[in-house]
């Protein structure tokens, strides 16, 4: 079931990522074309700019859940594996913790924007802020899960295995 | 608030050396320093979706967008070819056309590893079949394909020019002379080598295969022309350039190349939107710890003492190679970017350097980073491509950094490298 609801999600999600880098190519090319005939469109500049926002975001989510985010393994590849397990609860809790903390603040940023409109568009400026908890709420769901598995005893390593038979 | 903001640097610094992925660690440094300092801590998504409103930044995923267009259309082949045409009859004739197709490729794509895959594949498989070491090939592939970055267009700059309040117009053209003088140098490198290993030359086909190498590759020859074209002459903005450039890319593709088709449509937007969220957390998380930073006059405080105790501008251009070098070696380059630019740019600003040229040594040493041991993202790709070892590839690329090394020491040292062409079409 999880798996299932989990690959929905990602389907959706990068049939949004598709659908926002069309629809910024084709309101930037909008504004471009329109200030080329002298009749510029005034909410091209604002619409991109919403629309960078959630691309960002949702590029974010996408990068999160196929686990692609910037990290540095260099050390951490370097550890013992006792040691590595036990970083890698540290790291994970700290990326649910970001999550959440991003979640529950940006639901307060979208309350406190819900009656401010963006300059020429007919929209309130809560729309600036709505994927940011999306973003939060994945991040945190994601970096709970990997918690989970992170807390799980690691596998006995081959060599070990073969001890262990042997001695029963 | 600087000794909490150096208090939480600290541990922050930690946390990424440990392994935790850099858009969480910063952004929970900053959000620390706001829970500690008092503040509301919703200044953090707030400063986080603040960064990525910025018309300029739209640039970045069209840029990433373009150069996913040009790839999956398989342009390379046509600008590889063409290149060969013109210099494969040289000593090294492979090598030669492997640098100059990744200089006209620069012109299309903004990043290092794009211009690896890009046109990597296409020149080590046509360097092995000539009879070079794989090795070899690669290295001269992977040095060739720093080049992508500096010629613009440039994913790194638009991210330097955002976030260090730099034009990017001035950036791109900044990046040209330098660009240029990478080839030439590595083409160098390569006349010097080329007797002493006996690499082959091409035959010469005539003037006939050029035109027809010409013919067949002028139109994708044409993209950095509508870019540059677009952006300098003042009819578009660089983030509309990259808007057009990709309008030109389809029609390339489905059009003139018929090389598209539109089933490779969602792997190539889903591709872009992978990357913009890579890299656009990144730059979001940096906004929210930028103005953490400013609020703890970090910046304010360490550009003086900077000041105070390197004196000379050229000491300190210096000394920022040699960090931004090291920094290179175990951090990937726009993120290592992203944070140093609140702490070094304005240092730079402090001596009387101009950011732009500044940006442009920046991007230099992080973008070396790519083709250097630990960490070089280039070497990983290229050493598949090439089908060669992570180890054999760190050995074979160590001449070829040494060219590159002297054009960085170049526009370190004499600024005119970099600022002569923006302030000659700029006026500025």
């Amino acid at each position: 079931m999880r798996r299932v609801v989990a690959g929905a999600f990602d389907r959706t999600s990068a049939f949004i990522c598709c659908a926002l880098v069309v629809a910024l190519l084709a309101v930037v090319s909008l504004g471009a074309l329109t200030r080329s005939f002298g009749e510029p469109l005034i909410w091209t500049d604002e619409l991109s700019r919403f629309l960078m926002v959630w691309l960002a975001v949702f590029g974010w989510i996408v990068a999160t859940r196929k686990r692609i985010h910037v990290r540095i393994r260099f050390f951490q590849d370097r550890l013992p594996a006792r040691a590595h397990q036990a970083t890698e609860i540290v790291i994970q809790f700290a990326m649910t913790l970001f999550g959440v903390l991003v979640t529950v603040y940006s639901v307060g940023l979208i309350g406190k924007n819900h009656d401010l409109d963006a300059t020429s568009l007919p929209i309130s400026m809560a729309w600036m802020y709505a994927p940011m908890v999306l973003g939060g709420a994945i991040t945190a769901l994601q970096g709970a899960s990997e918690l989970i598995q992170a807390l799980r005893p690691p596998p006995p390593s081959p060599p070990a295995a073969i001890e262990e038979a042997a001695l029963e | 608030m600087i000794h909490l903001m150096i208090e939480i640097v600290v541990v922050w610094l930690m946390a990424i050396l440990m392994g935790m992925p850099l858009f969480a660690s910063m952004g929970l440094a900053g959000l620390a320093f706001v829970v500690f300092s008092g503040l509301s801590p919703s200044i953090v998504p707030q400063k986080m979706a603040q960064a990525m409103n910025s018309f300029p930044l739209v640039a970045a995923p069209l840029f990433i967008l373009m150069g996913n267009l040009l790839g999956a259309a398989k342009l390379t082949d046509r600008i590889v070819r063409f290149a060969t045409s013109l210099v494969g009859s040289l000593r090294g004739g492979y090598a030669h056309a492997s640098i100059l197709s990744s200089m006209i490729f620069a012109g299309m794509v903004g990043s290092a590893v794009a211009d690896a895959a890009g046109t990597g594949a296409v020149e080590v498989r046509a360097m092995k079949k000539a009879g070079y070491r794989p090795e070899t090939a690669a290295a001269i592939s992977s040095a060739a394909a720093t080049i992508g970055p500096i010629i613009p267009p440039s994913l790194p700059m638009v991210i330097y020019g955002v976030s260090a309040d730099a034009s990017i117009g001035r950036l791109f053209l900044a990046g040209v002379i330098p660009g240029v003088l990478m080839g030439l140098s590595l083409m160098t490198l390569v006349a010097i080598i080329a007797p002493r290993q006996g690499l082959p030359r091409h035959s010469f086909g005539g003037l006939c295969d050029v035109w027809l190498a010409l013919k067949e590759s002028i139109w994708a020859l044409l993209t950095p022309v509508i870019l540059l074209g677009g952006m300098f002459s003042g009819l578009v903005t660089p983030t509309e350039a990259a808007a057009v450039a990709c309008l030109w890319a389809l029609f390339l593709g489905f059009v003139v190349y018929r090389t598209l088709s539109v089933k490779d449509l969602p792997a190539i937007l889903l591709n872009t939107a992978e990357t913009t969220g890579i890299v656009a957390v990144l730059v979001m998380v940096a906004g929210a710890l930028g103005w953490c930073m400013s609020i703890s006059r970090i910046p304010q405080t360490l550009a003086p003492a900077i000041v105070a105790a390197i004196h000379q501008p050229v000491v300190f251009l210096l000394v920022s190679n040699v960090i931004l070098l090291a920094v290179g070696c175990f951090m990937e380059a726009l993120a290592a970017m992203l944070i140093l630019i609140p702490i070094l740019v304005p240092a730079a600003i402090s001596f009387g350097i101009d950011p732009v040229q500044f940006g442009l040594i920046m991007i230099f040493n992080l973008i070396l980073g790519t083709i250097h041991p630990p960490i070089g993202v280039v070497l990983f790709v290229m050493a598949r491509i090439a089908e060669v070892t992570y180890e054999q590839i760190s050995r074979a690329i160590l001449p070829w950094l040494v060219p590159l090394l002297i054009v960085l020491l170049a526009i370190t040292v004499w600024p005119p490298l970099t600022l002569w062409l923006p302030a000659l079409l700029m006026n500025k």
